[in-house]
């Protein structure tokens, strides 16, 4: 375990929210965590830009690099909203997990499961999930601040489409089986992490949008609507049988 | 959420999208007694977060999907992840009081979140949505390895 401090980051926003009142530790122990998953997705992206590099596919690395300066920065500016909030931008943080290496399969077939599972599946549901929050924002800093995460967010999951439409006709046969054998894997994680961080019973009042509190139920509907009317279509027009690897995430024991 | 906000956060993402073109049940988890009764309130009250730790890691655990017995309350609840096995400990206050400051502090990263998330009403409990930021993506499974 070690400690996560982005109190000197945050205080450089120089941040003011209104005073959340009752909704205190709410929108302190929500943006607290949202620091720490913010913060966790660089290192996500740092090992991508090194198996990126490994492959020779240096301006992508370099593409993911910097996403995990961003990454960095979102977490500063989560850990902004919870100072601002009262709250203290310190965490302890496991140490970070190195991106799965898939050893099963050639080193271009690994990388691409891993952008399809980051930027096409997480990034994605990211976009719709914060966009939606960002929607019922008012006007202000919170939401000029959410404003810029979700610009970045939208960036990332735009370059794992574009990657995966680049590198998928390069693939043989084999390394193209490799990914698909990965789907309902990464389909299952991923509802599995969507519904850990999206409390079915959480419930505010009206004013809680103007922190960025999202009513679990809701977020979980766009999370399944994301999902099957964005994320498989288009894996679908890729040539990826991704409707299929769905369907076999729900009968998984 | 508004609909035409769900609808416009669809496009959205259908917009970064756009480039070319729970488990079913077996079995039941065994019925372990709890090895530390949670009783007194003043225990819970004098309770730091290290002996919160190992008052909650003396409490048995469900696995991660593990389906719960149909004599269970929570059984076939579908935003249960995680339980404490033994019914009763999950309202004791010296579970409640340890879940809600362990969830508060480790805002989700504790080994005992979906048993403490599905013990805690939901008065109890604190935190939004948080899923965002990518994880690590999962290890292909050994038996899926061809």
């Amino acid at each position: 375990m070690t400690q996560l401090d982005l109190r000197a980051a945050a205080l450089a926003h120089s941040l003011v929210v209104p005073p959340p009142a009752i909704l205190q530790r709410a929108v302190i122990a929500t943006w607290h965590g949202r620091m720490i998953q913010e913060h966790g997705s660089s290192h996500v992206f740092d090992g991508l830009a090194a198996q990126l590099a490994a492959i020779g596919d240096h301006t992508d690395a370099d593409e993911c690099r910097a996403f995990a300066a961003e990454e960095r920065a979102h977490g500063a500016m989560c850990g902004a909203v919870v100072e601002a909030a009262g709250g203290s931008a310190v965490a302890t943080i496991a140490a970070p997990r190195p991106v799965p290496a898939h050893a099963d399969t050639t080193p271009r077939a690994a990388v691409l499961r891993n952008i399809i599972s980051v930027a096409c599946l997480s990034e994605t549901v990211a976009v719709a999930l914060i966009g939606a929050e960002r929607l019922e924002m008012p006007d202000g800093p919170l939401r000029d601040l959410l404003t810029r995460i979700w610009s970045d967010e939208v960036g990332h999951a735009r370059f794992g489409w574009r990657y995966v439409e680049r590198v998928l006709p390069e693939l043989t046969a084999d390394e193209r089986a490799a990914v698909e054998r990965y789907l309902p894997v990464a389909l299952a994680a991923l509802e599995t992490h969507e519904l850990a961080h999206l409390p079915i019973n959480a419930h505010w009042p009206e004013d809680g949008a103007t922190f960025g509190l999202c009513d679990g139920s809701d977020a979980r509907e766009l999370f399944y609507d994301t999902v099957t009317d964005v994320i498989l279509p288009q894996l679908e027009a890729l040539g990826l049988a991704a409707a299929h690897a769905w369907q076999s995430t729900r009968s998984v024991p | 959420m508004k609909l035409e906000t769900r609808r416009a956060a669809l496009r959205m993402a259908a917009k970064v999208a756009l480039v070319a073109t729970t488990a079913s049940c077996s079995g039941a988890p065994p019925r372990v007694e709890p090895s530390v009764q949670p009783t007194a309130t003043e225990a819970a009250a004098k309770d730091t977060p290290e002996t919160c730790t190992a008052y909650l890691d003396t409490l048995a655990m469900t696995d991660l999907g593990q389906p719960l017995p149909e004599s269970d309350p929570l059984h076939g609840r579908n935003n249960v992840y995680g339980a404490f096995v033994d019914v009763a400990a999950r309202s004791a206050p010296r579970t409640q009081d340890c879940c809600s400051g362990e969830l508060d502090s480790d805002r989700g990263q504790s080994k005992h979140r979906w048993a403490c998330c599905s013990a805690l009403p939901a008065e109890r409990q604190t935190i939004a949505c948080s899923p965002w930021g990518p994880p690590v993506p999962p290890e292909m499974p050994a038996h899926l390895i061809a």
